[in-house]
């Protein structure tokens, strides 16, 4: 596989004081979906800039496709689609005008605009509203619009910054299948940012996590669970009436357990699988009374949270 | 350079269609209309046939009711400029489309030249079809055609009100960049019009008759209170451009207004028209402030803007 | 002062002697012609009869006047009745009178009461001796040079074989007028012209006076400045009396004469008379001009509505 991005010891300074970017070396393969997760002034933005060309770094190189992002910023950007979070059109403009212009800006023949303006619109569902005016759009299809708006350019890489904020659940799962499907059927590597993990984290299989402009974590969802926590992709979280310790051991000892903490009547195990039949036949012939049982698939917030609970 | 020709397009689109270039144009050709109309039924009185220019007397002539041409434009042309200008980079911002841009394979300085681009070939548009519209008007009703020295006068003209509508959309192009809110923007440069245009007259008045009071005054304090008066005026680009369009378009007289000049003097000239060679020289000065101005505005706000991006989300 | 009191007796007695010889000497003169009148009123004591006669009292025998005028004498008759009367009525005061009027060919003349002067009389009666005023109205009928004309009024008594008669004698007296009348040939006092061209006009000048006009020169005034007007004929010698000429005018206004209206004077003028008119020159646009000027809102108007279709949305 090809790196697509790779960025060696790149470092942001702004006015001599502020760090933005602290040495940091990232690699990002052709045809992933990578998470760029941080909270707001973690360095993800600076880190897209400069990926972009639109700052310099301080120190250090970033390259996408091989280009050096400084000096090549035209070669960079003609190949990355890059979708700001507050992403806006020329609300007066139709759908197809707003594309037709984004197409001329990136020197694409006349001939084929028009082609590639139907191809990306139907790509994101939009092909019926193609002669409307942007202003009678909702933000989902403006959201999708944008999409298509990076499609146009028939890019290889495209960033995407926040691409779920301010949706709701359903809209963001469309965004979400969309950017999984390009993902699949034309191989576009994709660059999330976000600070939204949950909805990130359905389709990232790599995710980054920037604080204070470092990255702290970087790999697959699973292994940074395992490598952090030691594991585990689930977290089942048992309300009991009382807690005695030979219960823990015994729960302790069931296969795929990794972890199983005590929080007065509380018990939080860590796994790997779903292992709550397990864990409720263990508990019932212990005769203790359960009260409640709860799993969640959220260890990834849970290593976020414990990055940046301090910060928040 | 393609990309600036597909910003500077979409912007001509853009003012070609939106409803406050309507009713700019529509304004300026009424406004156009109506003084040539005045111009017309005064021309008889103020022009001789051996006037060597009597065609330029249709831009210069004015009435009781209505001013002339050259003033009517030197009060909208500041308008223009400031209406085309002053939404140009905020706009972008706020709408969220200069990130999108930005994303484009341009250099970021595309944007900003586009726009200003657009906004002078408008401001140019306007400006020479009024001005083309009136000698069509003119030569139907008046029969006298212009000489080739009129010709050039007129083209002149209209090349230094496109600076000067140039000058004033920097500025405002500036204030677009500087601040986010449009308003903030267009309150701030129509405050700094506002102050050229009428504030700066009263406070050189003002000045002036502090420093040489004008009661009982001999002919020399009189041309002092007139050379303070004069050189506090030409702070203001307003006063810059008002002299030179006046002294290019009036060649017989229009020049007095540069200096003080004593009746006495002026009874023993002979009121020789200015060749056009010696009325560029006589405004060679404002000409090139004017040009220099819009240059820097524009060129400020291209720094501004090329700096201030770096940070942005 | 007693010297002076003592003196008085003598200075009186002077002043009486010297008055009363002042006052003697007319009274000697006066009394010496009443004798002479006395001794002519000796020499003839048998009145001779004293024939009528016709008396006429005329206060303006001459008029002199202008062509075209009618001149009016007016006189007053009176009729001395004789010692004789001939055909006397039965009072004896009163005689009928034909009234002949004399006058030129060329004229028409007639008799009329003092206050009546529509009423042409051909006889009159008269009182023995009133007065009787009368009038007689001359009118020259056609044009006529001028110069003295006798007009003659005679009153004849209308009884058969009585010779009193009496005639009174009139000399009208025509002067040379003189009336220059300018104009133009079609009457209108307007016209059309091109500037920087040549625009030919006819004037017309007319002698309608009676004498002839001499030095006749011809002038234009109140033009624009850069105007040349120019006449064929600007000086004439002599226009004799009812002649007319025609005069062309060449108006050529300046090269950049701005279309519109101008008013301008011709003048001309004679030793005796002048006259003058105003004319209304209309300066047109040169048709290539007006074409032009079309030509170019035209083009302005199309090449901003291309742009605007070029470019606007809908």
């Amino acid at each position: 596989m090809n790196n697509i991005i790779v960025a060696e010891n790149l470092t942001k300074i702004y006015d001599q004081t502020t760090t933005a970017v602290d040495h940091l070396n990232l690699t990002i393969e052709e045809g992933e979906i990578f998470g760029l997760l941080g909270p707001n002034g973690a360095g993800k933005s600076t880190i897209i800039l400069m990926l972009l060309g639109l700052t310099e770094p301080t120190e250090g190189k970033i390259s996408v496709a091989g280009f050096n992002s400084t000096r090549e910023p035209l070669k960079v950007k003609s190949v990355t689609g890059y979708l700001p979070e507050k992403v806006g059109f020329y609300e007066d403009m139709t759908a197809y005008a707003n594309l037709f212009y984004t197409a001329e800006l990136n020197r694409i023949p006349y001939r084929e605009i028009p082609d590639r303006i139907d191809k990306a619109l139907s790509l994101v569902n939009l092909s019926p509203n193609k002669r409307q005016k942007v202003k009678t759009f909702s933000k989902g299809m403006k959201q999708r619009l944008g999409i298509a708006d990076v499609l146009i350019k028939e890019p290889k890489l495209v960033i995407f910054d926040e691409p779920t904020e301010g949706l709701d659940p359903k809209v963001a799962n469309q965004i979400l299948n969309t950017i999984l499907d390009l993902n699949r059927e034309n191989g576009i590597t994709f660059v999330l940012s976000s600070h939204q993990l949950n909805m990130v984290q359905k389709v990232c299989a790599r995710v980054g996590i920037m604080s204070h402009g470092k990255l702290v974590g970087e790999g697959p969802i699973d292994e940074l669970g395992r490598d952090i926590f030691g594991g585990g992709k689930y977290r089942i979280e048992i309300e009991l009436a009382r807690v005695p310790d030979e219960l823990i051991a015994k729960i302790k000892s069931l296969p795929g357990i990794i972890s199983v903490g005590v929080d007065g009547s509380r018990l939080s195990v860590v796994c790997n699988e779903d292992l709550r039949e397990d864990i409720s036949r263990t508990i019932a012939k212990e005769a203790i009374i359960m009260t409640g049982m709860d799993i969640k698939q959220d260890a990834l917030e849970e290593i976020y949270l414990r990055y940046f609970k301090e910060e928040e | 350079m393609r990309s600036v020709l597909t910003v500077f397009r979409k912007e001509l689109k853009d003012h070609f269609s939106s409803k406050k270039f309507l009713i700019l144009l529509a304004l300026i050709y009424i406004a156009g209309l109506a003084s040539t109309y005045v111009a017309l039924s005064n021309i008889h009185d103020v022009a001789s046939a051996l006037d060597r220019h009597v065609f330029l007397r249709l831009y210069t002539t004015g009435g009781d009711v209505l001013p002339s041409f050259i003033s009517f434009i030197s009060f909208f042309i500041p308008i223009i400029g400031i209406i085309f200008g002053f939404d140009a980079i905020n706009s972008e911002r706020t709408s969220g489309n200069l990130s999108r841009l930005m994303s484009q394979p341009i250099y970021r300085d595309t944007v900003i030249n586009g726009k200003f681009l657009a906004g002078v070939t408008t401001l140019s548009i306007i400006i020479a079809s009024i001005a083309f519209i009136i000698a069509g008007v003119g030569l139907t009703s008046i029969g006298v055609p212009p000489t080739s020295e009129e010709i050039l006068r007129i083209f002149f003209f209209v090349f230094i009100c496109v600076f000067y509508g140039g000058f004033w959309m920097g500025l405002s192009i500036l204030f677009s960049v500087v601040m986010e809110k449009t308003a903030a923007s267009i309150l701030t440069a129509i405050a700094i019009w506002i102050f050229f245009m009428f504030f700066l007259p009263i406070i050189a008045n003002a000045i002036a008759n502090g420093v040489a009071p004008l009661e009982n005054a001999t002919t020399a304090v009189q041309i002092q209170n007139y050379s303070i008066e004069q050189s506090l005026l030409r702070i203001s680009p307003s006063t810059l451009f008002t002299e030179t369009i006046a002294i290019l378009l009036i060649p017989t007289g229009g020049h007095f207004m540069l200096q003080p000049v004593l009746e006495s003097d002026i009874a023993n000239m002979i009121a020789n028209p200015l060749s056009l060679g010696q009325s560029l020289i006589q405004v060679w000065p404002q000409l090139v402030v004017i040009i220099a101005l819009a240059i820097i505005c524009f060129a400020l706000s291209y720094v501004v803007f090329m700096r201030q991006e770096i940070r942005s989300t | 002062m007693e010297n002076i009191k003592r003196k008085i007796p003598v200075f009186l007695l002077m002043l009486v002697f010297v008055l009363s010889i002042v006052f003697m000497v007319p009274g000697l003169l006066l009394g010496q012609e009443e004798d002479e009148a006395d001794a002519e009123e000796l020499e003839e004591p048998e009145p001779e009869p004293v024939p009528e006669t016709l008396e006429f009292d005329v206060t303006y025998p001459e008029i002199q006047a202008e062509l075209g005028s009618t001149y009016e004498f007016e006189f007053k008759v009176i009729y001395n009745t004789g010692t004789e009367p001939f055909g006397l009525e039965e009072d004896g005061s009163e005689k009928v009178f034909d009234i002949l009027v004399e006058y030129p060919e060329t004229w028409f003349a007639a008799a009329t009461p003092q206050y009546q002067t529509e009423t042409e009389i051909t006889a009159v009666k008269l009182k023995g001796a009133a007065e009787e005023s009368l009038r007689v109205v001359a009118i020259p009928l056609v044009n006529l040079d001028p110069g003295e004309y006798d007009i003659s009024v005679t009153l004849k008594s209308s009884i058969e074989d009585d010779p009193l008669e009496g005639t009174v004698e009139f000399k009208a007296i025509i002067t040379s007028t003189y009336d220059m009348q300018l104009s133009t040939k079609t009457g209108r006092l307007s016209t059309d012209v091109t500037s920087g061209q040549d625009n030919h006009y006819k004037l017309l000048l007319k002698n309608n006076g009676s004498a002839s006009l001499e030095n006749i020169k011809i002038s234009s005034t109140n033009e624009p400045e850069g105007w040349k007007i120019d006449f064929d004929t600007d000086e004439i010698e002599i226009l004799e009396a009812g002649e007319e000429k025609e005069i062309d005018a060449n108006i050529k206004p300046a090269d950049k004469t701005i279309a519109g209206d101008y008013m301008i004077m011709i003048n001309a003028k004679s030793d005796n008379a002048e006259d003058d008119i105003e004319l209304r020159i209309t300066v047109e646009t040169p048709t290539i001009w007006g074409i032009v000027g079309i030509g170019i809102i035209v083009v302005v108007i199309i090449a901003v509505a291309i742009v605007f279709a070029r470019l606007g949305r809908r």
